[in-house]
């Protein structure tokens, strides 16, 4: 591979007018890696990601794809990449054969076989026009195509919306394929669970900004956790006191801590006041994505 | 099932490394050639209609013509009652010859109409409608630049555009001598070169307002706008002499007033409109490369 990075990016910047779509991106992603790109939706990742793919021009800033540098109105290394749009649009009036026909042809070197067999395992019928298509059966067609040329980079934007879980579980499959190919994988989306069963490592956007870069098990460590103690009467107030514990909530005769860190200093504290039962949760990804998203709208 | 399909991909793959994978992009006119037979096939139908529709308008006109040629004199008076500018704007002058009357019924202004409609289809469905639909994601995102997706667009409106002439003057010539009008073969096919080239012009102005905005809507309106703008301009100037000196600016002027249905190609008016052509074409270019293509 091309060094030590297989896409980077340095202050990459994308201003609609005075809108900010993504401001000093600073990202190196590894060879081989499934790198997540996560944040909610209008934080910048599509934009971003329409920049690698040379869609729209950076307002400033520069990215290295795959050892070359990105270099606007030329085709540099799409060759090499196979791209699933966020919002994918097809060829109505084209079959699904007809579709992944043409990209191949355009692609040049992909054979009918392939794709065909990429479809049979997704599960996708190729004789059907895109307009008879459901939403799901589309994004399918999105897959194959962007996995059919056994590219080195697959950049898939919100890849799983649409589809059902069984034809997810597919979707991961041919990530872990690809990956054991040497292909690297940037993933974005806002959905976190799809991002933390394939990524090794996760970069979080919001509002245009990246806000942390950390892998998936640093993440969950630094995830805040829930623990419900019971007690035999009401829960005592000084819980709240104890190192780490950043609120609670009481129901009845329970209280629910949100705990960041160890939680021996709320057990001591609990233990104290004769707890009788303990309940923690696995620290969720999703809590720790929360913390990080700034901006109550969620 | 999925196992031993991915032990088949592993094996299918096992021969080469993941760089050496890398597909070949095709040529560049293999790409021009695929994108040209997308854009027309999407567009078949419409082209379909329009060659059949000028074709039966041109038999039935030449279905009447043995009707007008009986009786001239009339014609003939009648149409002196008429003002001096239509008779030249419709030329009406020499309404009963031949190529008078094809004239007046097809190629003043039937003809340039449908044609610049074909034309500016093409072009409003060309990068604007791509963009507008969304498939410009996919497809700009493949390992083809943009001056050759223009290029393929470009060259299925100049087919639409020459097929649909070519439905409308094969009808006329082979039609001309069973309706006994005498008309030339080669002055049909100039008149009908100058009339492609024509809606071509207007083709091209469609692409770069396309290219500009991204929208369908610009591309149509603009481009019909303007065509009737020039049309107007065509009939009218010489009815008021202030208007007059404007003509010449007339696409419409460039393309019929050397009468090539009697005179053939007019290698100057031709010229001028291949090279506004080209000159609005290489414009489109810059353009569409420097665009950020809109996301749906």
């Amino acid at each position: 591979m091309n060094g030590d990075t297989a896409l980077s990016t340095r202050g990459l910047t994308k201003f609609y007018g005075d809108q900010r779509g993504i401001e000093d991106l600073d990202l190196d992603v590894r060879p081989e890696e499934v790198f997540g790109f996560l944040g909610p939706n209008g934080a910048g990742k599509t934009t971003t990601i329409r920049m690698l793919l040379g869609l729209i021009r950076p307002t400033r800033g520069t990215a290295t794809i795959l050892g070359s540098p990105l270099e606007y109105g030329a085709v540099g290394c799409r060759a090499e990449i196979g791209y699933l749009p966020g919002d994918l649009a097809l060829y109505e009036r084209m079959t699904g054969e007809q579709l992944l026909s043409y990209v191949a042809r355009l692609r040049g070197g992909v054979a009918a076989d392939r794709y065909r067999s990429l479809a049979e395992r997704l599960g996708l019928d190729l004789t059907r026009r895109v307009h008879d298509l459901s939403r799901g059966n589309r994004q399918k067609i999105g897959v194959v195509q962007a996995f059919m040329h056994w590219p080195r980079l697959l950049v898939l934007d919100e890849p799983t919306s649409g589809l059902d879980p069984l034809v997810q579980l597919e979707f991961q499959h041919l990530v872990r394929e690809a990956v054991d190919f040497g292909a690297t994988v940037f993933l974005s989306s806002h959905v976190l669970t799809e991002v933390e069963q394939l990524a090794d490592r996760v970069a979080i956007v919001d509002d245009g900004r990246l806000v942390v870069v950390d892998t998936v098990d640093g993440l969950r460590e630094k995830a805040t956790k829930r623990v419900e103690l019971d007690f035999p009467g009401a829960p005592p107030g000084d819980l709240l006191d104890a190192p780490g514990v950043r609120d609670m909530e009481v129901r009845g005769d329970t209280a629910i801590c949100t705990v960041a860190g160890p939680v021996g200093p709320l057990m001591a504290v609990a233990v104290g006041h004769g707890v009788i039962d303990v309940h923690t949760h696995d620290p969720d990804l999703e809590d720790a994505f929360l913390g990080y998203v700034t901006g109550g709208a969620r | 099932m999925n196992l031993v399909q991915t032990q088949h991909h592993l094996g299918a793959h096992s021969g080469t490394t993941a760089e050496t994978s890398t597909p070949a992009a095709t040529t560049a006119l293999g790409q021009i050639a695929v994108v040209a037979d997308h854009a027309l096939r999407d567009r078949w139908r419409s082209l379909a209609v329009w060659c059949f529709g000028l074709a039966g308008i041109s038999a039935i006109e030449l279905a009447v013509y043995p009707s007008v040629a009986a009786t001239e004199k009339s014609w003939t008076a009648m149409l002196d009652q008429w003002p001096e500018a239509f008779k030249v704007a419709f030329r009406l002058d020499a309404y009963s010859s031949g190529p008078g009357f094809l004239n007046t019924e097809l190629f003043s202004m039937m003809f340039p109409l449908v044609l610049i409609a074909v034309a500016l289809g093409a072009a409003a469905a060309a990068t604007a409608g791509e963009e507008e639909r969304g498939t410009a994601d996919l497809l700009l995102s493949l390992p083809i630049l943009r001056g050759r997706v223009l290029a393929a667009k470009v060259l299925a409106m100049v087919l639409g555009v020459v097929v649909v002439m070519l439905a409308a003057a094969l009808t006329i010539i082979v039609g001309a001598p069973l309706a006994d009008l005498s008309v030339g073969t080669d002055d049909v096919l100039a008149a009908g070169a100058m009339t492609c080239l024509l809606g071509l012009v207007f083709g091209c102005i469609g692409l770069l307002l396309g290219a500009l905005t991204g929208k369908r809507a610009a591309a149509l309106g603009g481009g019909i706008a303007l065509a009737i703008a020039a049309f107007l301009l065509q009939i009218l100037a010489p009815m008021a002499d202030w208007l007059e000196q404007w003509q010449k600016a007339s696409p419409f002027y460039w393309a019929l007033n050397s009468d090539p249905l009697v005179n053939g190609i007019d290698w100057g008016a031709a010229g001028l409109m291949v090279g506004v052509c080209a000159l609005l074409l290489a414009v489109t270019t810059v353009v569409f490369h420097r665009r950020d293509i809109s996301g749906r």
